[in-house]
């Protein structure tokens, strides 16, 4: 049996809108998510990643392609699979007037969730999300952070299958977003599954087991930050001020990019001391640290618009 | 193929009822005048047309007040509905679960209705007093009749609001849409006086409107207007194929899932 | 460091131009607000003129006098959407604009694009009612008097609300009190006459008054005049001041 909880294949997705040429959002995406997993979309503004979420969540129809969740045909039965799944909206905000014990409450209500369940869930995630102390205010008086830990409190009380977070930590502090990630791990631990975009490269890597890198409505690469990051050729980056006139050898240790003087050299740990005796030797100054997933995205998805 | 999640803590099928009754509850609850509006705002017509009217008009305009606050929900269904898609992305939460358009939509309504109530009761009050006083009270089969006929204009107004919002780009729309829509329905229809008051052209208009037959059917009803009783069904039935007209449209009309 | 901006000293109601200029294009894209602006007036119209068109000329200059009324509505409706939803009024209030010309701004600029529905229903009413320079001039002052004051009632009040969906309930509660249970739409003598010299103190019903005595309908006592001319002037001056100093003060929350 397929472990897979969510299997897009060629997904398509073009908008139509009067007087604008069509804009193709989704150009075949190909994504799989096995259960128990935690997946993240990353990808820059407009790239396509709240699409295919909508798609996912079963809030818009594809053009083209098929989606399916824990093997229902999200798109033409989403009634199906919508029992499986939760969503915490791009922008959602809480109904303004009530509480945020309120709110999740009323929602688990409406799914179909019994009375005594609904109020003991109810305030094991107010706990997780640190929601306490305003649990009991009416949501337009809370801060935005505290606004978008209520959404994803209303969504983690519904212990669905599959979660879909939208930007789950935009607009929160340091210490929410981290009680955030904890509560979101936990969550996996239990059996839930998650595929959630962001901006956030270390939500990313910290979040996701598996990463999905989408430019301009297409897949560019997917695997572990590991792999991604290992992809780049090494784990280390060594930044030379000042190396302009040495990119010729410098090349010959790894992948390089130049920054206004500087030149960034990519390379593996068994050449570090080959390349910093090479920086010593020329009197350059070096600095050493580890290769971020900043500079897989940024290489994957820079030369994706380079080559377009 | 995987297999679905099964689990006794995962319901296949949303509730309405539990949801929005706490969401209409609280609403009102927590802002007075919304309660208060609709209580008021159809008394303040009342008044003003008891003032420039004939004294021997007032039962048919109190019916006409009660008609008039149902066909009015249309604008706080259309207002919610609207403001909870656009400005909260809270439909996207109702979408993504198994609650279903029928349940939210009737969840909306449900949840408007709630601020309705107080002022039918003291306008079905009052108009049981106004007819008792002239020695001719409301027998228990026109009580049934009206509530009846409050009914199917609750389903068909809200189905109008929900038809409407979702066509509704922005915040500021709402309001100028539900004003026009609702108060030209309301004009154009004979709630506060008889249809004959109207000139013949604008009969045939009102004709085409589905409170026209909700209002004369009442009036009928109430012996207001006397009616005779083939006359008296052709607009029940007119009202209930009317109503279901408006549902289908809503339905079909309603973007829960864009394409 | 120097520098070439040259900052002028704050003077009340700076950038007002510019305030007005700006609410002229935001709403001159709101047709359908501006084509649905008349809706009540007209609703009220029909019912005068279907149950008692003896009463039409008097409807008429209510009409209009409610509908300079209304323009509070379109200032409160603005200001708090343009706050909530946008947070442009902080966009403004960081800036050398002044946060009275903001207020007045917006209130002017609403008033350029929602005047012709207004003028149409005068100039419809030219069929009704027998106009004389004197009559009209008053119309014209109490109308202006009336928009004044509303917008900053409508100005102030736009600060009290945190959720856009509130604001219909209670706008459309003091709006429709003011303006159609209180004697506009008909003459004061048919208001309970206990509390007339209430009409009378409230601009709306103490400007239509005004304007029924001119016109006739009614006839109004010397103390009638002052108290209704008195109170729409004071009530008119005190608004529009307080609105000025209220914008002020809620430009910086405290």
């Amino acid at each position: 049996m397929s472990e897979e909880a969510l299997r897009s294949v060629d997904l398509r997705k073009t908008y139509h809108s009067r007087g604008t040429p069509p804009v193709e959002a989704l150009r075949g995406v190909s994504i799989e998510v096995r259960r128990g997993e935690r997946v993240s979309l990353l990808g820059r503004n407009g790239a396509g990643k709240t699409t295919f979420l909508k798609i996912a969540s079963t809030l818009l129809r594809p053009t083209s392609g098929t989606i399916e969740i824990f093997g229902e045909d999200a798109d033409r039965h989403p009634e199906r699979a919508r029992p499986y799944i939760a969503v915490v909206p791009q922008e959602g905000k809480p109904f303004f007037h009530l509480t945020p014990r309120e709110q999740i409450y009323t929602y688990l209500r409406a799914r179909g969730i019994g009375r005594e369940t609904a109020k003991s869930r109810c305030e094991a995630a107010i706990a997780q999300m640190g929601l306490e102390s305003v649990a009991d205010r009416l949501s337009i008086t809370l801060s935005g952070g505290q606004r978008q830990r209520t959404m994803v409190a209303t969504v983690i009380a519904t212990e669905a299958p599959l979660l879909f977070l939208d930007e789950p930590s935009i607009g929160m502090d340091p210490f929410a977003r981290r009680g955030v990630w904890d509560s979101l791990k936990g969550l996996t631990r239990k059996g839930s599954t998650l595929l959630l975009t962001t901006h956030y490269l270390d939500e990313a890597e910290v979040l996701s087991d598996r990463l999905y890198i989408i430019e301009g409505g297409r897949v560019l690469t997917a695997g572990t930050a590991d792999e991604l990051k290992r992809s780049l050729g090494g784990t280390l980056k060594v930044t030379i001020a000042d190396g302009r006139g040495l990119e010729e050898t410098l090349r010959s240790f790894g992948e390089c990019v130049a920054d206004g003087g500087a030149v960034t050299v990519i390379v593996d740990p068994s050449r570090l001391r080959e390349l910093l005796d090479f920086a010593v030797a020329h009197e350059k100054a070096a600095t050493v640290g580890p290769v971020t997933l900043e500079e897989a995205f940024l290489r994957s998805v820079g030369r994706s618009i380079n080559d377009e | 193929m995987a297999q679905p999640v099964r689990s006794a803590n995962l319901p296949t099928e949303g509730r309405s009822l539990p949801a929005f009754l706490i969401i209409g509850w609280r609403w009102i609850g927590r802002n007075p005048a919304v309660a208060i509006a609709p209580i008021l705002l159809p008394f303040i017509f009342l008044y003003f047309l008891s003032l420039i009217s004939p004294a021997e008009l007032l039962p048919l305009e109190i019916v006409g007040a009660m008609l008039f606050t149902l066909q009015n929900i249309g604008s706080w269904v259309l207002g919610d509905s609207a403001s909870w898609r656009i400005e909260a992305s809270l439909q996207d939460l109702f979408v993504a679960s198994p609650m279903g358009r029928l349940r939210y939509l009737f969840g909306i309504a449900f949840s408007n209705l709630i601020a309705m109530i107080p002022a039918l009761v003291i306008l079905g009050t009052l108009l049981g007093y106004v007819e008792w006083d002239r020695g001719t009270p409301v027998p228990f089969y026109a009580w049934l009749i009206l509530l009846g006929v409050l009914f199917a204009l609750w389903v068909l107004f809200s189905s109008i609001g929900i038809a409407i919002s979702s066509r509704v780009k922005t915040q500021r729309e709402i309001w100028p849409v539900g004003n026009l829509t609702f108060a030209v329905l309301g004009m154009l229809s004979p709630l506060y006086y008889p249809i004959s008051y109207l000139p013949p052209a604008w009969q045939l208009v009102a004709h085409g409107i589905p409170t026209t037959y909700a209002a004369l059917l009442v009036q009928g009803v109430l012996g207001i207007t006397p009616a005779a009783t083939d006359t008296l069904l052709l607009y029940a039935g007119l009202l209930g194929l009317s109503t279901a007209i408006g549902v289908t449209i809503a339905l079909r009309l309603y973007r829960w899932r864009p394409g | 460091m120097t520098s070439d901006v040259v900052l002028s000293p704050s003077r009340p109601f700076r950038g007002l131009r510019w305030f007005v200029f700006t609410e002229l294009l935001v709403q001159g894209h709101e047709t359908l607000a501006m084509a649905t602006s008349m809706v009540v007036q007209g609703v009220l119209l029909v019912f005068v003129w279907i149950l008692n068109p003896g009463l039409l000329p008097v409807a008429f200059v209510g009409a209009i006098v409610f509908s300079m009324f209304t323009m509070g509505n379109r200032v409160l409706n603005e200001a708090a959407y343009l706050r909530i939803d946008h947070r442009s009024n902080d966009l403004y209030f960081a800036s050398p604009l002044q946060p009275e010309a903001y207020f007045l701004g917006m209130a002017l600029g609403i008033l350029l694009v929602y005047i012709w529905p207004v003028v149409a229903i005068a100039a419809v009413s030219l069929w009704v009612v027998a106009y004389t320079p004197s009559l009209a001039l008053l119309l014209f002052a109490v109308s202006a008097g009336v928009w004044l004051f509303s917008a900053s009632v409508g100005y102030i009040f736009s600060t009290f609300f945190r959720e856009n969906r509130a604001i219909w309930a209670y706008s459309s509660l003091f709006f429709n009190l003011f303006g159609v249970l209180f004697p506009v739409f008909y003459p004061l003598t048919l208001f309970p006459p206990a509390l007339q010299p209430i009409a009378l103190v409230l601009p709306p019903s103490a400007a239509a008054a005004l304007v029924q005595s001119a016109l006739g309908t009614i006839a109004l006592s010397t103390n009638g005049v002052w108290l209704a001319s008195g109170s729409l002037a004071v009530e008119v001056m005190a608004c529009f001041v307080g609105a000025a100093l209220w914008a002020r003060r809620t430009a910086r929350e405290p």
